[in-house]
């Protein structure tokens, strides 16, 4: 990991004027839509995942698409060096905006007078954030492969595959379909049931097992797809 | 062990093959540079120049054939702490100003040499340092670049069309600037279409036609654009 990358990273990512749009509605809409709401309280991590997928797409595939990471890798320092140095800008971004989001959030229900707890908060910032590291795992590692901002493509038809195969083996009640359906979703989406997780009597080895799975999994495939990857205009 | 890697070539290739599909677009190409020495490639478009940079500075793996820089992979991180390179293609990081684009370089090296120093040597005007990349016109971009790969003090420069878009000023202080790096014992690989240039800056010329070394010649005493043209129409 190279700080002076990170740093490079969280400001080219914040130099997009299309990308801080896309994070200033994400950020906007969960608020309007407590601020209409007739029971004021803190939503779940849906738009925390759009957060992170805005955060992340082209973190690396728009370097590869410019001609930048060429310039980097032929510096002195692994390619696993440069992935996990933009896996934490897309992160440090993703997680601040998140932050804010939640902040926002807290402040138009207690400005609502709406249902508002301490460790309800503390709940939700886990769960964002467990979101928010799968999610920036799998995209930057989709980014790692794909040029410019294809990893969008390849992130969105992942989960509109499983969401296909969820809904057509409920449908048909083929069990295995909704297996496959909900197993590429874990994949699509990486993330802990903390309401399972923390009223389990056990442990729950095969969450915790499956959620860092697939983020090693995801890491794996990332660096090795940049390992692979051939840096020449003469190439394309 | 050292003493094999001191007497090793700066730069060795032997019996590159590169294709893409059913394309060749290297043919058994094999060279050897010497340490201080200036190496100019030239040849028709499409002949294979980028795709030979590209596998010398390891950001292409041939398909065939081998590739030492001191006797080292150019994928060890010890090679790459000895190498610069100037790309052909200058659309990285338009947001970065030219003085961070060059700090961000000098952070990721060992033990680079002084940004402001670097910027005078390749002669970007000061008042264009903090201005915006995207601003610059492409022989700015060029000198970027040139300061970029002379950061890290490099014993070997890989230069890819490196003035195609630099005024005659800059092209004067350039050829300068060259022959003071060659004084110094750095290793050149120029690619360049500038056959005035090749003449006043390389020691040796390898002509490239259809992913094959044609001739392999040095440079003193005859006119590199007859031997151009010669060569050109020998293997029409």
């Amino acid at each position: 990991m190279n700080g002076a990358l990170v740093r490079s990273g969280i400001r080219q990512l914040l130099a997009q004027p299309v990308r801080l749009g896309a994070l200033g509605g994400v950020l906007v809409l969960p608020l309007l839509q407590i601020a209409v709401d007739s029971e004021p309280r803190i939503g779940g991590h849906l738009w925390t995942m759009f957060t992170a997928v805005i955060a992340t797409s082209g973190v690396i595939g728009i370097e590869t698409s410019s001609g930048s990471l060429a310039l980097f890798l032929v510096r002195p320092m692994t390619r696993a060096s440069y992935f996990f140095s933009r896996w934490l800008a897309a992160f440090s971004v993703a997680l601040g905006a998140s932050v804010l989001g939640l902040a926002g959030e807290a402040f138009v229900v207690i400005a609502r007078h709406g249902d508002i707890t301490a460790a309800g908060v503390a709940f939700a910032a886990l769960d964002r954030l467990l979101v928010v590291i799968g999610v920036v795992t799998v995209v930057a590692s989709c980014s790692a492969a794909a040029a410019s901002v294809a990893d969008l493509l390849i992130w969105a038809s992942v989960n509109v595959l499983a969401m296909s195969l969820s809904a057509a083996g409920t449908q048909a009640q083929i069990r295995w379909l909704s297996i496959a359906g909900s197993s590429l979703s874990a994949i699509g989406i990486p993330q802990l049931d903390l309401d399972r997780l923390l009223i389990a009597a056990s442990i729950p080895w095969a969450a915790l097992t499956g959620y860092a799975g697939v983020l090693v999994l995801a890491t794996g495939c990332g660096i090795a797809a940049l390992n692979r990857k051939e840096l020449s205009y003469a190439s394309e | 062990m050292n003493t094999i890697q001191t007497m090793a070539p700066a730069i060795l290739a032997e019996g590159l093959r590169k294709r893409y599909g059913k394309t060749v677009a290297l043919d058994g190409v094999s060279l050897a540079v010497s340490r201080g020495e200036a190496l100019g490639i030239i040849g028709p478009n499409g002949a294979g120049k980028t795709t030979l940079m590209g596998c010398l500075i390891g950001l292409l793996d041939p398909t065939e054939g081998r590739v030492t820089i001191g006797g080292r992979s150019p994928h060890d991180l010890a090679t790459k702490r000895r190498i610069g390179y100037v790309p052909e293609r200058l659309n990285f990081s338009r947001w970065m100003t030219g003085l961070d684009f060059v700090a961000l370089h000098a952070a990721l090296c060992d033990e680079p040499a002084d940004v402001e120093e670097t910027l005078e040597r390749v002669g970007l005007d000061r008042a264009a340092w903090a201005r915006p990349l995207r601003k610059y016109s492409r022989g700015m971009l060029q000198r970027t670049a040139l300061a970029q790969a002379l950061i890290g003090k490099p014993s070997v420069l890989f230069l890819d069309e490196p003035t195609s878009g630099i005024d005659p000023t800059g092209a004067v202080r350039f050829r300068a600037l060259m022959r003071e790096l060659k004084r110094d014992g750095v290793t050149i690989v120029l690619n360049s279409h500038q056959l005035d240039q090749m003449e006043q800056i390389c020691d040796r010329v390898v002509f490239m036609k259809s992913g094959r070394i044609e001739a392999n010649e040095s440079i003193a005493g005859q006119g590199l654009e007859e031997r151009f043209l010669e060569l050109e129409g020998a293997c029409v």
